[in-house]
């Protein structure tokens, strides 16, 4: 996949005959095969699928008929999305009895619709719980930059895909930072979507009151492309939105005059390593930011979310914590169990300061369209490492890598995660914030910063990765 | 952790850990029952500030129900 720069250029290629749509997910399929062993990105390769599905869109542009936008374009899905005749496996050992989904996601369908092909699926935390894809069932997903680094979480195998150039677009989730802490750590971009926007609909819920999904790719114009297919009503989502499809890609390159952008302050400048904040200067100089904005009870968002999540967490997985507890992930078997116990009065507060906190954060975006923040305080830790310093503390590396994310999908907003072009570092993100619905603006100050030359997904260099070697 | 409050006793947060998981029906074995208390007792460390932070009574929670 490493011939074309992105999604797009392949698309582009298929459409005008150059390279037919078969030899594209050979290729991706022959890549999978030689590289996978090392970088542990799929739990699933979908090869008779995808083959099928290749040959039909070639067949379909001989006899003239219309191809969709991302024709050819070879994508891979967090394991939690259902993938029909397949089983969710959502990262963990239990689900391994279920039966297999009778259907697509229907974020699956609607890619295919517009011309993609599922190749697979990719690894996980358990259950989505966790931000570093370190299974205890299926095994670690390096960072493809690092191999003695984590990938980041919980869709780390959507992000490591993309990142170490095994398929240009992958589909993960977010509920505290699952799409973006994995994409900030690999060097791609990862956008989570205003809640609700996109149907979760065949995607293996976490906590459904903060659950989203989205792309993960290497240009801003893939996320775009691949945002604009997903939209659209689904009645077997209950929180979809049904408001009319807004296509992105077509404002693309519209510029950012006219938008007031500003800086998140308090919080969101805690804590960061020096990489972080030269990330974020370097984001902020180009775009010309002055003003900051500071949000009140940030911390009280965090840590709302977090008790949100624990309490649908827990509530969803109730009968397998009682009937299968040994089998769980011992990385999440705790924390489900306290997330339990959890009296209601912490739930209800939390979901009634989510409520709160909605309202002030609203007043902010009065005042300005785009808000920037880091999308993690660090670059890539050690698989092994437990502890970081931060503000002058020696805490938890898991929970701290949402420290900046986790308010944020608290309620609800748009955010694109996108990669920094820095040398001398591992890979950092910065997250664009919008108001809610307003994916069109991000997706736009992305585009400008990377023609500026500000962006650009981190580069790969197989031979860090001993054993993924590129195929001769 | 409210200013009036002192901190719950380690015993007591064993004792509501032991009787919610019966209530529950969870068999939590002994090995990893100290790990679950101090998951619990650090969810608690977390909880406290927002139930410590007063909000009006028309602030109604937040999940989206349509009819």
């Amino acid at each position: 996949m490493a011939t074309f720069a992105d999604g797009l250029a392949i698309a582009t290629a298929v459409r005008q005959g150059e390279i037919t749509a078969q030899a594209v997910v050979e290729d991706c399929l022959n890549t999978i095969y030689h590289r996978d062993r090392a970088l542990n990105c799929f739990t699933l390769v979908a090869t008779d699928r995808a083959l099928q599905q290749a040959r039909a869109l070639d067949q379909a542009m001989q006899v003239g008929q219309a191809v969709g936008p991302l024709a050819g374009v070879p994508f891979a899905v967090k394991n939690l999305f259902d993938i029909a005749e397949e089983v969710t496996l959502a990262g963990s050992k239990i689900n391994r009895d279920h039966v297999p989904a009778q259907q697509d996601a229907t974020a699956i369908t609607r890619l295919e619709q517009a011309g993609a092909i599922l190749v697979g699926a990719l690894n996980m935390d358990e259950y989505a719980y966790g931000f570093v894809t370190v299974n205890h069932h299926y095994g670690a997903t390096p960072n493809p930059h690092a191999p003695q680094r984590v990938a980041g979480g919980s869709s780390g195998g959507s992000a490591a895909a993309v990142a170490a150039q095994l398929v240009p677009l992958t589909l993960g989730s977010d509920t505290n930072g699952s799409i973006r802490v994995p994409a900030g750590l690999c060097g791609v971009y990862g956008l989570k979507p205003t809640y609700g926007r996109l149907s979760r609909a065949g995607a293996q819920l976490f906590s459904a009151s903060l659950d989203h999904i989205g792309p993960l790719a290497r240009s801003v114009r893939d996320t775009a492309a691949c945002f604009d297919a997903l939209q659209g009503a689904d009645v077997r989502d209950p929180v979809c939105t049904d408001q009319p499809i807004t296509p992105t890609l077509p404002a693309l390159e519209n510029g950012i005059d006219g938008l007031k952008i500003a800086m998140l302050g308090g919080h969101f400048e805690r804590g960061m390593q020096p990489e972080v904040a030269s990330a974020l200067s370097q984001v902020i100089e180009a775009l010309g930011v002055s003003q900051r904005v500071t949000l009140p009870e940030v911390e009280r968002a965090r840590a709302a979310a977090y008790v949100i999540t624990a309490c649908e967490g827990s509530q969803l997985h109730l009968p397998r914590l009682q009937t299968r507890l040994m089998d769980f992930d011992p990385a999440t078997r705790d924390r489900f169990l306290a997330g339990a116990l959890m009296p209601q009065s912490w739930y209800i507060q939390a979901q009634r300061l989510r409520r709160w906190f909605q309202t002030q954060v609203r007043a902010a975006f009065e005042q300005v369209d785009v808000l920037l923040a880091p999308t993690t305080p660090c670059v890539a830790p050690f698989l092994h490492q437990n502890t970081m310093p931060l503000d002058g503390e020696s805490v938890l590396v898991r929970p701290h890598l949402g420290f900046y994310t986790q308010p944020l999908s608290f309620i609800g907003l748009p955010v694109l995660s996108v990669p920094v072009a820095q040398s001398n570092s591992l890979p950092v993100g910065v997250q664009i914030i919008a108001a809610p619905d307003q994916e069109a603006t991000l997706l736009r100050v992305a585009r400008w910063l990377e023609n500026q030359g500000i962006l650009a997904p981190f580069p790969y260099d197989a031979a860090v990765t001993p054993g993924s070697a590129p195929p001769p | 952790m409210n200013p009036e409050t002192s901190p719950t006793p380690v015993s007591d947060i064993q004792a509501y850990v032991d009787c919610m998981a019966q209530i529950l029906q969870l068999p939590i074995p002994s090995e990893i029952r100290p790990s679950v208390v101090e998951n619990f007792a650090r969810a608690m460390a977390i909880a406290q500030p927002i139930l410590d932070f007063e909000l009006p009574d028309d602030v109604e929670a937040a999940p989206t129900f349509r009819p």
